[in-house]
């Protein structure tokens, strides 16, 4: 039998040779089964990335309750105890007055363009920096910023796999300067569902409008 | 005695024609857009950010700056590689003959260290920034948010 109309009527108008009609059949059944395979990628695609953003969409378990860490109050803190909220997640340091400031500032503006929807997102520092930043300090640092931001750190133990999950490390640099040494830390911002999922990140140099705009994106789906 | 005379005469002549052609083309650098990030009261450090346009025929370079503000100020850079972040003090920043060189966040920076107290928005900062050509410029830094 033949699959296509237009070519049952090529038939009538031209017989063709036996072999040439088998090689159409055989094409149109390869045809099939191509837009079958298309179509079967384009769904399991979109079954992935639900929703379009900007950043980078990664949806990888986080495993966030594994990791102990201390809030800028001092008391035992888990990222997972932020369960109801997408956490905005960065790695610092206070003695860090280029990028992190940046990134703060950054953080600072999309937030407040988040306007109505801010309760459900929660901006984290994690200072990779135990030694120099006290709790207290990193309270005063991220609340420079904006009031609602926390700050944390840990001990190593717990730090550097928690920076390992997000696919970083950090490391200290003894430079020759007045700060004596530095630290190389990952300089994204990682985007965690509610579900504790690693859902994005954001690499700098980092667009205005991009985050706020995929928050309320992610947020209004998941609110609908 | 004659000769000497004569020879004196010459270096004058040189050292003159020499220090004449060397002001009249005196490298020079202009700078805009200087800025400071505000701190916060107990913070130590802050940034510097500005262009550095050197419209000369030679090369020069930033050397070192200073700033009554603070206790050290460095020339640092900071270095994005693959996710990662990192910062290192550079010797000097070179600010070729033509070409206009912009420290931004993220980038080349001027380092204050050990601020004496907070940098509040609105104020000025004045820095003086060192070159190995140019020699000593002083620049007005506003103190603002990006």
């Amino acid at each position: 039998m033949c699959y296509f109309p237009a070519l049952s009527v090529k038939r009538k108008i031209s017989p063709m040779k036996q072999v040439n009609k088998k090689w159409l059949k055989y094409l149109g059944q390869i045809a099939i089964a191509g837009i079958l395979v298309g179509v079967y990628f384009f769904l399991s695609q979109a079954e992935e990335t639900p929703v379009n953003i900007h950043g980078t969409y990664v949806g990888k378990n986080a495993n966030l309750d594994k990791y102990e860490l201390i809030d800028h109050d001092n008391k035992p803190f888990y990222l997972s105890d932020l369960d109801d909220r997408w956490i905005v997640l960065f790695f610092g340091f206070t003695h860090c007055p280029d990028v992190c400031p940046t990134t703060l500032a950054y953080l600072k503006r999309e937030f407040a363009e988040l306007k109505e929807l801010q309760k459900y997102v929660q901006v984290v520092m994690v200072s990779v920096d135990p030694k120099r930043d006290r709790p207290s300090e990193l309270k005063n640092y991220v609340k420079g910023f904006d009031n609602t931001f926390i700050g944390a750190t840990g001990r190593e133990v717990n730090l550097k796999p928690l920076v390992k999950t997000f696919g970083g490390f950090y490391h200290y640099h003894q430079i020759d300067s007045a700060v004596e040494y530095t630290v190389e830390h990952p300089g994204d911002i990682f985007l965690i569902s509610p579900t504790g999922e690693w859902h994005a990140l954001y690499r700098p140099p980092l667009e205005y409008g991009i985050l706020s705009d995929d928050l309320r994106t992610l947020i209004l789906r998941m609110t609908l | 005695m004659r000769i000497i005379g004569n020879l004196t005469t010459k270096a004058v002549l040189f050292l003159t024609l020499t220090l004449g052609y060397s002001s009249a083309y005196a490298v020079v650098v202009s700078t805009k857009n200087a800025w400071a990030r505000p701190t916060r009261e107990g913070a130590k450090m802050t940034g510097v950010f500005l262009d550095i346009t050197n419209p000369g025929k030679s090369d020069d370079s930033l050397v070192s700056a200073t700033c009554e503000c603070a206790e050290v100020t460095e020339i640092h850079e900071s270095m994005h590689n693959h996710g990662m972040v990192k910062m290192q003090r550079i010797a000097a920043l070179d600010i070729k003959a033509g070409e206009t060189v912009t420290l931004k966040p993220g980038s080349f920076h001027i380092m204050l260290m050990g601020l004496k107290k907070p940098l509040k928005v609105g104020e000025t900062v004045k820095l003086q920034l060192t070159f190995k050509q140019a020699g000593v410029v002083t620049v007005d830094a506003k103190v603002k948010t990006q």
